[in-house]
């Protein structure tokens, strides 16, 4: 925050131009892969292709983005403007463990399972109400250091430590698991091995740039990420409710599964292994309607 | 990979020097924005899906309210909160002269 970072940073100036360019050769690239297929080409080699060239793309970010300076490589020199952090912190809601496990979670759990949206969109308010302008001014870079000088001494440092080591070790652990799962369809390999490629690729674009090079590849996984959470979900609601708006049309969606499940239940059908209940059951009032 | 420190000093210690009035005043409304968000945060996070089972009764475009506001909702409002916080926060700062920049 002293002179030197007021003046124009030519590559933060440039950063519209680099995503969108970015963001073309995607477009290009899933447009090639869709010619290629219907070529018929295999499978698997669509697989390869889509995997070693994304992971390519993000590798090559984490490469350029390599640093030696602390404030760098733990806060990405504070400079990344407000709109790229958000697309940073959106792709990390809705990376693998959101992709694929929270799309599990509700399919076992049901209602229940939004309890698990709710809390860690919840959490983002948290943060960025009670800590992040902090930890910011503070000037320092990790939130143990922060509620250490905060509250003076180790205890609150400790209790820092442990809950964030808890957090976090929960999280990467559905997350390698979600880059597992993937990589193991992706490249046709065993789980274990799938792992190891895995945490490899995320190893190149995180290890030599730390912060800086992780929100480079963020921004880079959310423009990928929101197009393909969006496009599956129109043509989904375009399909079964003739209008492509997924968020408003998929109450009518909501009621023909009522409507199923009903039918199942008459029907004497118990729910699929691991789900926990009906979808519906929630919903149905005390006079048996949906 | 050695880590080398550059720009001198941690930012906090060179910050704008603000008598003990200003700050105090620049706190009050801070922290009373900060309970503000932080009551719409547990409103929309718990008290409205305490009474969600009630809610399901009511159904707008199909969806049951209370599953409606877990599923969208809610989080429409913590996007919401966040956006009228951070630009609420600028204007203390900037009218206490404490903003970045």
């Amino acid at each position: 925050m002293s002179g030197a970072s007021k003046e124009k940073d030519p590559f933060i100036a440039s950063l519209g131009k680099i995503y969108a360019g970015y963001t073309g050769g995607f477009a290009a690239f899933v447009v090639i892969i869709a010619i290629l297929e219907q070529m018929g080409v295999p499978d698997r080699i669509l697989g390869y292709l889509f995997v070693g060239l994304t992971i390519g793309v993000y590798a090559y970010i984490g490469i350029i983005s390599r640093t030696q300076a602390v404030a760098e490589y733990y806060v990405a020199g504070r400079r990344v403007p407000a709109l790229y952090n958000g697309m940073a912190t959106g792709s990390d809601w809705m990376s693998a463990a959101s992709f694929i496990g929270m799309a599990g979670s509700l399919y076992a759990l049901g209602y229940g399972g939004l309890a698990f949206i709710l809390g860690w969109t919840g959490g983002y308010m948290l943060v960025a109400i009670l800590l992040a302008p902090y930890l910011r001014k503070f000037g320092q870079y990790t939130v143990p250091d922060f509620l250490g000088a905060r509250y003076g001494g180790n205890a609150a440092r400790l209790i820092g430590v442990t809950i964030l080591i808890t957090a976090s070790f929960v999280y990467v652990v559905a997350q390698i698991v979600g880059v597992g799962i993937i990589t193991q369809r992706f490249l046709d390999v065993s789980f274990e091995v799938a792992v190891f490629v895995g945490l490899a690729g995320i190893l190149v674009c995180s290890m030599l740039g730390g912060m800086r090079a992780v929100t480079w590849t963020q921004v880079a996984q959310y423009i990928v990420l929101i197009i393909a959470y969006l496009i599956p979900a129109f043509l989904m609601s375009a399909k079964v409710t003739g209008v492509p708006l997924p968020q408003v049309m998929y109450g009518f969606a909501l009621e023909r599964i009522a409507e199923l499940e009903n039918g199942f239940r008459a029907a004497g059908m118990t729910p699929p292994p691991g789900v926990t209940g009906w979808h519906s059951a929630p919903f149905i009032g005390a006079n048996g309607q949906f | 990979m050695p880590l080398v420190e550059t720009g001198g000093a941690p930012s906090n210690t060179e910050g704008p020097a603000v008598d003990k009035a200003t700050a105090a005043a620049h706190w009050a409304k801070t922290s009373s924005l900060m309970l503000l968000v932080l009551g719409i945060w547990f409103v929309a996070g718990f008290v409205v899906h305490i009474f969600a089972p009630s809610l399901n009764g009511i159904r707008i475009l199909g969806f049951p309210l209370g599953f409606y506001m877990a599923a969208q909702g809610s989080l429409i409002i913590f996007v919401v909160a966040l956006f009228w916080f951070g630009k609420r926060q600028n204007q203390i700062d900037e009218e206490f002269g404490v903003q970045e920049d």
